[in-house]
């Protein structure tokens, strides 16, 4: 067996699956779809991490009264062996989908910002290789460099909030609930699928992160800091550009960066910054390709993940090239993730904790023994 | 089989290494004097293009001593819009352009009056790297003979200018300060309408000999340019037959406007007051005076001075300081009623005046503010310039972006009435003299 999985402690899982949510929640959103109602992200962004974390409590605790291990066992013990493989199938396309945005949004945020006229596959080549080998050396490795950089990140993330405060303006978020309640529960609904992929992934590797108890703790903790730290940034971004400017950018977080005041060291700030998001975002295409290789491997019963990550790193590419090009397909395929994400994600997994847990083996053996 | 592993890992180290090294380079390098900065910006009609781009290069970081005609150059060429001009002027340089350091974008009179300013700035600026907060400023005349204007030994490092115009502008408050970035705000929010600094080229300056020199390395490059000899006989006539003719800002005032002012020495180019936009068009100039009344009722104020008319005639200097932020009370309806809450301190800068006492002065120079605004309040509501930004305060009473952007704010401006309370704290004691 080279699963690659070995084992991690809490606040390594912690800051990969914190790593990865807030790096989906605060760069592959769409803005057009997020802002053209105005701007109520503030309180979307906490509504969508709530939703995640429901129905990732739900799975979990499912696993745990089960006593599956793993998410693989709870959908073959839910759905039974084909249709389980169907599930595992969508998860993982849906963790290479994220992977791809991840990718994708930052070479474009680089061909934008920093190297103005080149092509995006020169720097794909530089940035896929490391998600590659981040898959590669397994859940361990990504753990720990998660946990080596988290500060880093933290800094880079609060730094460009704090620098950019000179021009924070309320009347900006004005009106303050953008189209009202009934928009911020749709959108939360919507965007619900920017936090679920980092949550899916402890899921899959729970064993991995010491069983499904832990795996609930680590996973409550990283969908609250990642709910907060989005939540924050989006009232940030409100307080500095309306939300008809913000509709129709594709990377505010960077443009808040270019915002620093005038003179001085500051004004150079917005790459040095842009450097540690870059991390951030290759740690979590690196979890996410992992997790998805890992899933693939338990459905089809593969002793060795090497393959799979070799073939989802390629795939990724393909995708991320696929979404540069504006190609037909995938507009179509970002419709069906926008329109149907959520309830292709969640519906099948909490059937499969629903199923799992009254065919329960503990449950069964409670009653024998009673 | 172990010798053979360690040897392929040693091979495979060995490749990614080699690799790593040759992949740590820059795509497409440049060094820093491969490049000539455009510094100043400027935009004008055209004769057979739209516009007609000036720039002011600086070669190198900006920051070596040397002569000024080393330093700055000043180019320009008719074109359709920046990016164009940009291509073009490269063809007649040994360097390529950068505009990531640019400190301002200058809109010539003509230019701001036809809406070239959105005409021009609704392009991918971002795509030329220039700075979002790169200032915008809008002269009377035209935008090439302000940059020739600037040109001087009294500013040598052209890149300092935006860190000048912020500094002046937060000192005295007789010139705003907008930024490219507020346009954008201003254009796809349609928020309120804009106010640029206002600047003036006044040629009866007279210009130092280093900048001439200047002047004379770079040059204009206007494809339907007369030639110099014929532009200076020009220029002479002109000179003789025409005084400089007379700014008036909305109220009709010529005080306190760029290029009225009697002085000696000093750039030729000079910047006092606003020029007042809507709809992202120049519609009127307001002076030096009635731009520190807009920021003080914006809240953009930090300090400057005014001169207080007393009622025996005299006139005093009065330091003024906001004290907190303006309070807006905006009530929408039938009759939209607005109610500005400002308070400033105040430092009458002439303690021999004993004949007022402090409340009595306090009054004094709260009623003058308090007329003043007013004033300035009622002339841009009646050119539909919403520059105080009544909007801003609008878009709060609304719970519903559907319902906000179903509001008909721009007829409601127009019957907005306006109050202004104007709270001034004197730091002024009759005791003290002059001499300390």
């Amino acid at each position: 067996m080279n699963l690659r999985q070995g084992c991690i402690g809490r606040q390594e899982s912690l800051c990969m699956a914190a790593i990865a949510a807030c790096s989906s929640g605060l760069f592959t959103f769409d803005s057009s779809a997020l802002y053209s109602l105005g701007n109520s992200a503030y309180i979307t962004m906490l509504a969508s991490a709530a939703i995640a974390l429901i129905i990732f409590a739900l799975a979990v605790n499912a696993m745990a009264a089960s006593g599956h291990e793993s998410l693989w066992a709870l959908l073959r013990s839910g759905l039974g062996a084909f249709f389980s493989r169907v599930v595992a199938l969508i998860y993982v396309l849906l963790l290479l989908a994220c992977a791809a945005m991840l990718l994708s949004r930052f070479t474009l945020m680089m061909v934008r910002f920093v190297f103005p006229g080149v092509l995006e596959w020169k720097l794909i080549v530089y940035l896929a290789p490391v998600v590659f080998m981040l898959a590669w050396k397994g859940l361990e490795s990504i753990g720990r460099t998660s946990r080596l950089f988290i500060w880093l990140l933290l800094i880079s993330l609060l730094g460009s909030l704090l620098l950019a405060a000179f021009n924070y303006k309320t009347y900006r978020l004005a009106p303050y609930l953008g189209d009202g309640i009934k928009n911020i529960l749709g959108l939360g609904i919507k965007n619900a699928l920017l936090f679920f992929p980092a949550l899916l992934g402890l899921l899959i590797v729970a064993r991995g992160v010491h069983g499904p108890k832990m795996a609930k703790r680590t996973g409550y903790s990283a969908a609250i800091a990642a709910g907060l730290l989005c939540s924050s940034a989006q009232l940030c971004l409100g307080m500095t550009f309306s939300y008809s400017e913000l509709s129709k950018m594709h990377s505010p977080m960077y443009r808040l960066t270019m915002n620093f005041r005038s003179g001085g060291y500051f004004q150079r700030l917005d790459k040095l910054l842009f450097f540690g998001w870059v991390i951030s975002s290759m740690l979590a295409a690196g979890y996410y390709v992992y997790a998805a290789s890992f899933l693939f491997a338990g459905a089809f019963e593969h002793n060795d993940i090497r393959p799979s990550v070799a073939v989802f790193s390629v795939l990724i590419i393909v995708f991320t090239m696929l979404m540069h090009s504006q190609a037909a397909i995938w507009g179509n395929i970002e419709r069906v993730i926008s329109g149907y994400g959520l309830l292709l994600a969640a519906i099948p997994l909490l059937l499969a904790s629903l199923l799992a847990r009254l065919k329960s083996p503990k449950k069964n053996m409670q009653e024998k023994e009673s | 089989m172990k010798r053979s592993c360690s040897l392929l890992r040693k091979i495979a180290v060995a490749g990614l290494s080699l690799a790593m090294l040759l992949s740590s380079s820059c795509i497409s390098s440049k060094s820093i004097d491969e490049y000539g900065y455009a510094t100043v910006i400027g935009i004008d009609s055209g004769k057979t293009k739209a516009f007609f781009v000036s720039m002011l290069l600086q070669r190198g970081n900006g920051a070596e001593e040397g002569a000024e005609s080393d330093l700055c150059t000043h180019v320009g060429v008719e074109s359709e819009d920046l990016f164009e001009a940009v291509g073009l002027i490269e063809s007649s340089l040994p360097f390529s352009l950068n505009l990531s350091r640019t400190a301002a974008i200058v809109f010539g009179e003509d230019i701001a009056l036809n809406g070239g300013v959105e005409q021009l700035l609704s392009a991918s600026l971002g795509m030329l790297n220039i700075r979002y907060y790169a200032n915008l400023v809008s002269v009377r005349g035209r935008a090439e003979d302000f940059l020739g204007g600037i040109q001087s030994e009294l500013n040598p490092n052209v890149a300092k200018l935006q860190y000048s115009f912020v500094d002046y502008s937060r000192r005295t408050g007789l010139i705003p300060s907008f930024t490219l970035s507020e346009f954008f705000e201003s254009t796809f929010a349609h928020s309120s309408d804009i106010l640029l600094p206002l600047g003036e080229f006044n040629p009866e300056i007279k210009k130092d000999s280093a900048s001439e020199n200047g002047a004379k390395d770079g040059g204009r490059n206007n494809s339907s340019a007369e030639t110099e000899k014929e532009q200076s006989e020009k220029g002479e006539k002109e000179k003789s037959s025409q005084p400089l003719q007379k700014a008036a800002d909305i109220l009709g005032s010529t005080e306190y406007m760029p290029g009225q002012i009697k002085r000696l020495g000093g750039l030729q180019a000079s910047m006092l007051g606003s020029g007042l936009f809507h709809k992202h068009r120049l519609i009127g100039y307001l002076n030096g005076l009635h731009t520190q009344v807009v920021l003080i009722v914006k809240g953009q104020f930090e300090k400057g001075r005014i001169q207080l008319p007393l009622p025996n005639g005299r006139i005093i200097s009065v330091r003024l300081s906001a004290q907190s932020q303006p309070k807006i009370r905006l009530i929408l309806g039938e009759t939209p009623k607005a109610t500005f809450e400002i308070a400033l301190y105040a430092n009458v800068e002439h303690p021999e005046i004993r004949e007022y006492s402090n409340s009595d002065m306090e009054i004094l120079i709260s009623e003058f503010l308090k007329k003043r605004a007013e004033e300035v309040f009622l002339a841009c509501q009646a050119l539909g310039s919403d520059v105080f930004e009544l909007r801003n305060t609008a878009v709060k009473l609304f719970r519903r972006t559907s319902d906000w952007e179903a509001f008909n704010w721009e007829a409601a401006f127009k019957e907005v009435a306006v109050a202004f309370e104007i709270a001034v704290y004197l730091d002024y004691n009759p005791s003290k003299s002059s001499v300390e």
